[in-house]
């Protein structure tokens, strides 16, 4: 569904790159994550796949049209939810969506519906420009559902959300994929790499670093970590032990055989850890 | 297609009227015209100067020149010259004047009037009976009466009365000027929103995109015609043709506003040239005035030709040769403007 090749784009048309040599593929009901930190890339490519900024040099098909070239074909298949909220102020949420589902030739949901989906029934009627932040936000991600998107491109759906109303579109997100929807979702959160999509890739300073699910990355680059409570001289203290190196094997050992231990949990390297790992930086 | 810029139509009609464009517009109108019906006085114009000379030597003579003397006295725009030659000299060079002449008839005198052409019938008549007035009582006999016009059929700014000669000053200006300002000001809420950039993932295409703005620019540029014109001239204008010339004019100024703001992120970097463009195109207003001052860089300014093309559709002097010929320039004019409009858009669109 989405094959890019060697993309790179420069803000400046110069050799500053923002996006430098990206390559990928994404198969059909796939979610594709892209995960690094702030200024990394992410949503420039994802601007130069959903034809916001011109191709400048490199191979992107999306849909099987070359975004070189974009139609009315790639822009009735995509559908895409903007990192920042882009919504007519003066229009009421559902005027917003009856309007923007006019402008496609295919058909199209219901604006209620959607409304509804994302919680937002309640202040249809009230003018956009008035809505919170989040309020804002989910509007803009039910719109891009409203031509029933083959590809649905994410940027940042869930920052910015409270805790609930993240899950409810955590939900939806998943929802969509048993559809068979496929996705690219833009994130510099690990958390939601982890939990939502199919594969990762890291990407750093316009670069891909590595690309494979997410099992497979902590399977190959993360490290079992025992996080361990135990007195000593009558304190509490707190420790964590690799499973892989051998002195703290030894050391958690003699803590179990002692009868010290307190508390004791095993944990799983995040992403985040592995994305230091492979990067060298940190995802904030 | 075109359900795509019915729907954009309707969206950008919402939202203009939700920012007040129509009451602005709609109020300014009938602001407008209570200025020009009650405070813009109906005629400003210094009172007209009569030329007058005589070769009659007849009875009445002295009772005539008497009647001349009382009117100078009150009147010092009464002025004596030697011939009838020399009044149609002075009547040209000073155009608000008519002239008065006296001579023998077969049996008694003839008073000859000499107007300028562009004189109503009302105001000739007014004339003529103030002069018998004054004669009666003191002649036996009344004098003849004879008009003499020097140009039939010439149209003058002073037989249009002063108030209502503003009309069409407002009818280019209003739809004009306003459509500039609000659609560039409709561009930079949707690009401060970053709605165009929603858009441009649609199919929609950036001509329709434009086209709608442009349409509603150009309803409210009817709807202020249409509130001026009424109001002022009742059904007493060409409203075809006038109709005609707001449209192109309004698609013009809209597709310039639409130009002007494709080089800007906001309305504060692009104030300094809204204001400079509004003062060029507003500079023909003075040449409505004085017509005798147009030099080539007014003349060439696009709002000359339709202000002097409005008029003619306002207060019809037969002269409809500049309608058409303003109408084929907007035409073209508009073509080229709305298409520069969507290579601009194209461009800048893509730039983020
Ligand atoms: N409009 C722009 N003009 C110039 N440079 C830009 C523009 N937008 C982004 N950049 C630069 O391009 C680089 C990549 O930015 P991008 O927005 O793609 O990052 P991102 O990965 O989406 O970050 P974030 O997590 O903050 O959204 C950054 O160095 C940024 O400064
Ligand atoms: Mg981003």
């Amino acid at each position: 569904m989405l094959n890019i090749k060697d993309l790179y784009y420069s803000y400046t048309k110069d050799e500053s790159y923002a996006v430098k040599g990206v390559s990928f593929e994404v198969t059909e009901g796939e979610i594709f994550g892209f995960l690094g930190p702030n200024g990394a890339g992410k949503s420039t490519t994802q601007k130069v796949l959903t034809g916001l900024l011109p191709m400048q040099k490199g191979k992107a098909f999306v849909a099987g049209v070359d975004v070189r070239k974009p139609n009315e074909k790639l822009f009735n298949s995509i559908g895409v939810s903007f990192e920042h909220p882009n919504i007519y102020k003066k229009l009421s949420g559902y005027e917003n969506l009856d309007f923007y589902r006019k402008m496609f030739s295919v058909p199209t949901e219901d604006p209620m519906k959607l409304l509804r989906l994302v919680g937002l029934e309640e202040a249809a009627n009230k003018k956009a420009g008035g809505y919170s932040k989040g309020m804002k936000q989910r509007l803009v991600f039910a719109r891009s559902l409203i031509n029933k998107p083959k590809i649905w491109f994410l940027d940042e759906p869930i920052s910015g959300l409270d805790p609930t109303t993240a899950n409810h579109i955590k939900d939806v997100i998943k929802r969509k994929k048993e559809e068979g929807v496929t996705m690219f979702l833009t994130t510099h959160n690990m958390y939601i790499a982890d939990e939502l999509c199919d594969r990762v890739a890291f990407i750093n300073e316009g670069k891909i670093a590595l690309v494979d699910s997410p099992r497979n990355l902590k399977l190959m680059y993360g490290e079992k970590i025992i996080k361990v409570e135990y007195t000593e001289n009558g304190q509490i203290k707190k420790e964590n032990f690799s499973m892989i190196k051998d002195e703290d094997k030894q050391k958690l050992n003699k803590l179990i055989s002692e009868g010290k231990i307190e508390t004791l949990h095993s944990q799983e390297a995040t992403l985040e850890e592995i994305f230091m790992k492979v990067t060298g930086r940190g995802l904030k | 297609m075109i359900k795509r810029f019915l729907w954009l139509t309707k969206k950008d009609a919402v939202t203009a009227y939700r920012n007040y464009y129509f009451l602005i517009v709609v109020a300014l109108a009938l602001l407008f015209t209570l200025l020009i019906r009650f405070v813009v006085p109906e005629d400003t114009s210094v009172k007209a100067t009569v030329f007058y000379s005589t070769n009659y030597s007849g009875e009445l003579r002295t009772q005539l020149d008497e009647t001349i003397g009382q009117s100078k006295d009150t009147n010092q725009n009464v002025v004596s010259v030697d011939s009838r030659e020399e009044i149609i000299e002075k009547m040209k060079e000073n155009t608000n004047s008519f002239g008065m002449f006296i001579k023998q008839g077969d049996s008694r005198p003839t008073i000859e009037f000499i107007f300028q052409g562009y004189e109503n019938d009302q105001s000739r008549n007014t004339l003529i009976i103030a002069m018998k007035d004054s004669l009666s009582g003191k002649t036996a006999e009344n004098p003849k009466i004879d008009t003499i016009v020097l140009k039939e059929n010439i149209s003058r700014d002073m037989n249009i009365p002063m108030n209502k000669n503003i009309l069409p000053l407002f009818l280019v200006m209003e739809p004009a000027m306003l459509g500039f300002v609000l659609i560039v000001s409709l561009i930079f809420m949707e690009k401060e929103e970053g709605t165009i950039r929603a858009y441009v993932i649609t199919p929609g295409k950036i001509p329709e995109y434009l086209a709608s703005k442009i349409t509603v620019m150009v309803v409210l540029g009817i709807i202020s015609t249409l509130i001026g014109s009424l109001i002022v001239v009742g059904f007493n204008a060409d409203y075809l043709s006038l109709l005609a010339l707001v449209i192109v004019s309004g698609i013009f100024f809209s597709a310039l506003g639409l130009i002007l703001a494709s080089f800007f992120e906001n309305i504060s970097q692009s104030i300094i040239w809204l204001i400079v463009i509004s003062i060029i195109l507003s500079l023909p207003t003075v040449s409505y005035f004085f017509p005798s001052f147009a030099p080539i860089y007014i003349k060439i300014l696009p709002t000359y030709s339709m202000m002097f093309a409005i008029r003619e559709a306002v207060f019809s002097t037969g002269n409809t040769g500049i309608i058409t010929s303003t109408l084929i320039t907007f035409t073209v004019l508009s073509i080229i403007s709305y298409l520069l409009a969507i290579f601009a858009y194209n461009r800048s669109l893509l730039r983020d």
